[in-house]
């Protein structure tokens, strides 16, 4: 059968039309699943990448805080690393540092470096070479490393050498030094994001900010001085010339230097403690001992002084530092309280009160105890108007009492008494009578059954007869 | 009767269909039919609902490219502050304040000689500090010196208060005593003098860290 009739055949045409429409159909359908298999991938693809941005932008109120406390800090970084203008004016700033310090500098010198990449910062290393004592080395190097803007040190020398001059030895040790410093230069970096509410948000961080600032920022040392300590780098022999006359060896200087330090400390806490009490008889046993105390020392020291005793260097120089400022600071001290103008308005009151209760009593030798630790105050205390009745009473109390004792001593013996018309008393086997003279300063004003009533000293004084 | 046809083949009527063929055609039809209804199916419910789909995902991830883009930028900006930041802790971590380790050294020296533990002075004094953690070399501090006395124990004494001070911490421990006696001056009191070495290497700057010596 050839084509022509295959054509002509019906039943052919139909089947193979069946066939062909199956096929378009088929394809229709292959092509329509492989769309739909497509853009499902194509949603689940942008799904995932809707979940993914879910996922970042629930963490961006994190991250807005972050840079906000960032571009903060940043600021403060900028502030704290010098900036090319900076560097430029670096030798103005040396210049400063050398008047603060006393070094004596004579040489800057910029150094070359390898290759160090750090990004944003350029370091920068000045060599500087200069002539001081280790103090002035410190001052300086102090100045350097507290520095409103970053600076280190990661090198120095020092060679230790003492300069004949003007009379007087002047120390100068050679001292070389890097001062590195990175500039802080931002490269092109990306333009900073606007953040919404940027200052509101800056206020609400503040803590966080200050806490991070504070790291950032580079704690310093507080150098405080020379604080009379010697310098390292010197030979602190003592030339064997110098130690003439009346000669303490090495070891006895710094053992009475020792013992000057020791009291003096000693002292200054008792002025502590002195300073704190407000009870009238501790005081007054406080300031006795105190009195004693500082009189002894001023004493030792004077005389420390006028011998010139002490030749070894760092006896002479402890002496000079732990003791003589020690006492100037309690002098001062003393000056600057009621103590230096005498004792107080409520002390004498207080003193006085005390004094006649023993002497009421008849405790003389107690009521003497209680004036003389003011004694010493009292004349600068009698310069003051409010004072001086007072300083008068006490001092009147103080004969009375002193009176009493002498009369104590006299150790009279009162016989006994024959009273009448022309009383007589019988004293150390004598018989008297009223108004004669028992002794020097010393007179009978009158004669009771049971008492003889004396004047001493101008001071009516009594005594009972014995029975 | 027989009957016979005469007419041609061609002219003669066809026989009517067979229930082979009406089943045939009727499967055909069938399947066809079933195949443009899974397509009209797929073409008009599933495509275009995924069409739709699409078109919503889309706008929803529009939506959020803005946000997504703010959150790259901030991203981008919190990268470069780390990066300063971690310049900067490496160049401040790595300081050390020689102002208070030099004033600790001259404190050292004054102290002993107050309390006659010994009497020290030094003829140079000779500080580096770098950083190379591969070599764990990172700086020393050399210095000459020199003991007042013809008792050896004083540079021991010396390097025994060295160690437990505070101007040691950063350090690792200086090495066990050695010195020599220098030529006797009568003319200086004390006339004998040790020469000793001092050489003390620094610690890493994490391990200075620890140490509290920053």
């Amino acid at each position: 059968m050839d084509l022509s009739e295959l054509i002509r055949n019906k039943a052919f045409l139909s089947i193979a039309g069946g066939v062909v429409l199956t096929g378009f159909f088929g394809g229709g359908i292959y092509f329509e699943m492989e769309h739909i298999n497509k853009i499902e991938t194509e949603v689940e693809g942008v799904r995932g990448q809707i979940t993914s941005a879910q996922t970042l932008v629930k963490g961006t109120p994190d991250l807005v805080e972050k840079v906000v406390i960032q571009r903060e800090t940043d600021a403060l970084v900028a502030e704290i690393l010098p900036n090319e203008e900076d560097i430029n004016n670096f030798v103005r700033t040396l210049r400063t540092f050398e008047e603060g310090s006393g070094v004596r500098i004579t040489a800057v010198k910029k150094k070359s470096l390898s290759t160090r990449e750090k990004k944003d910062f350029d370091r920068v290393v000045y060599q500087l070479t200069f002539e001081g004592d280790a103090f002035e080395l410190l001052s300086f190097m102090h100045q350097v490393e507290s520095d409103e803007r970053f600076m280190s040190v990661p090198a120095f020398k020092l060679s230790s050498s003492r300069v004949e001059g003007g009379g007087a030895d002047r120390v100068s040790h050679k001292v070389t030094l890097d001062v590195e410093t990175y500039v802080y230069e931002p490269k092109d970096g990306p333009a900073a994001i606007k953040i919404d509410g940027y200052d509101r948000r800056v206020d609400q961080l503040a803590t966080e900010i200050d806490r991070r600032k504070s790291e950032i920022l580079i704690p310093r040392y507080e150098y405080l001085g020379r604080r009379s300590r010697r310098d390292p780098f010197l030979d602190p022999r003592t030339p064997a010339e110098e130690l003439i006359g009346p000669l303490m060896t090495v070891e006895d200087q710094m053992d009475a230097v020792a013992f000057l330090v020791r009291r003096a400390t000693e002292l200054r806490d008792l002025w502590a403690d002195y300073s704190k009490l407000d009870d009238f008889q501790a005081r007054i046993t406080a300031s006795s001992t105190f009195e004693e105390m500082m009189f002894t020392l001023e004493e030792d020291i004077r005389m420390v002084k006028v011998e010139g005793s002490l030749k070894h260097m760092p006896a002479e120089r402890r002496f000079r530092a732990e003791v003589i400022p020690v006492m100037d600071e309690l002098r001062l001290a003393m000056g600057e309280s009621q103590y230096g103008e005498g004792p107080s308005k409520k002390l004498l009151q207080e003193a006085s009160l005390v004094i006649s209760d023993h002497l009421a009593v008849g405790e003389f030798e107690q009521a003497l105890a209680a004036f003389l630790p003011l004694e010493s105050g009292l004349d600068r205390a009698a310069e003051d108007e409010e004072r001086v009745a007072l300083v008068t009473s006490l001092r009147d109390l103080e004969l009375r009492a002193r009176t009493a004792m002498d009369f104590d001593d006299l150790g009279l013996d009162l016989g006994g008494v024959i009273v009448g018309e022309n009383s007589v008393a019988l004293v150390n086997g004598k018989s008297v009578s009223e108004g004669e003279m028992v002794g020097p300063e010393l007179f009978v004003r009158s004669i009771g059954p049971d008492q003889v009533e004396f004047i001493f000293r101008g001071i009516l004084l009594a005594r009972y007869v014995e029975e | 009767m027989i009957l016979i046809n005469l007419l041609p083949e061609e002219l003669r009527p066809q026989p009517g269909i067979t229930p082979k063929k009406a089943a045939a055609i009727a499967a055909g039809a069938l399947i066809n039919a079933s195949l443009l209804a899974w397509w009209g199916w797929l073409s008009i419910g599933v495509g275009q609902r995924v069409d739709a789909e699409l078109e919503q995902v889309k706008e929803q991830m529009a939506g959020l490219t803005p946000q997504v883009t703010y959150h790259r930028g901030l991203e981008t900006e919190h990268r470069v502050y780390m990066s300063r930041e971690s310049t900067l802790d490496t160049i401040t971590s790595e300081r050390i304040s020689w102002t208070q380790k030099l004033d600790q050294f001259v404190d050292l020296a004054h102290v002993g000689s107050d309390s006659s533990r010994y009497l020290v002075w030094f003829g140079n004094l000779n500080v580096t500090q770098v950083s190379d953690a591969r070599r764990k070399d990172y700086g020393s501090l050399r210095a000459e010196g020199f003991s007042g006395t013809g008792n050896f124990a004083n540079v021991a004494n010396f390097l025994e208060d060295l160690e437990e001070s505070h101007f040691a911490r950063g350090f690792n421990p200086p090495a066990p005593p050695e010195g020599s006696q220098s030529k006797v001056d009568e003319g200086l009191v004390p006339s004998e003098v040790w020469s000793f070495p001092v050489e003390l290497s620094l610690k890493s700057p994490e391990e200075r860290k620890s140490d509290g010596s920053k």
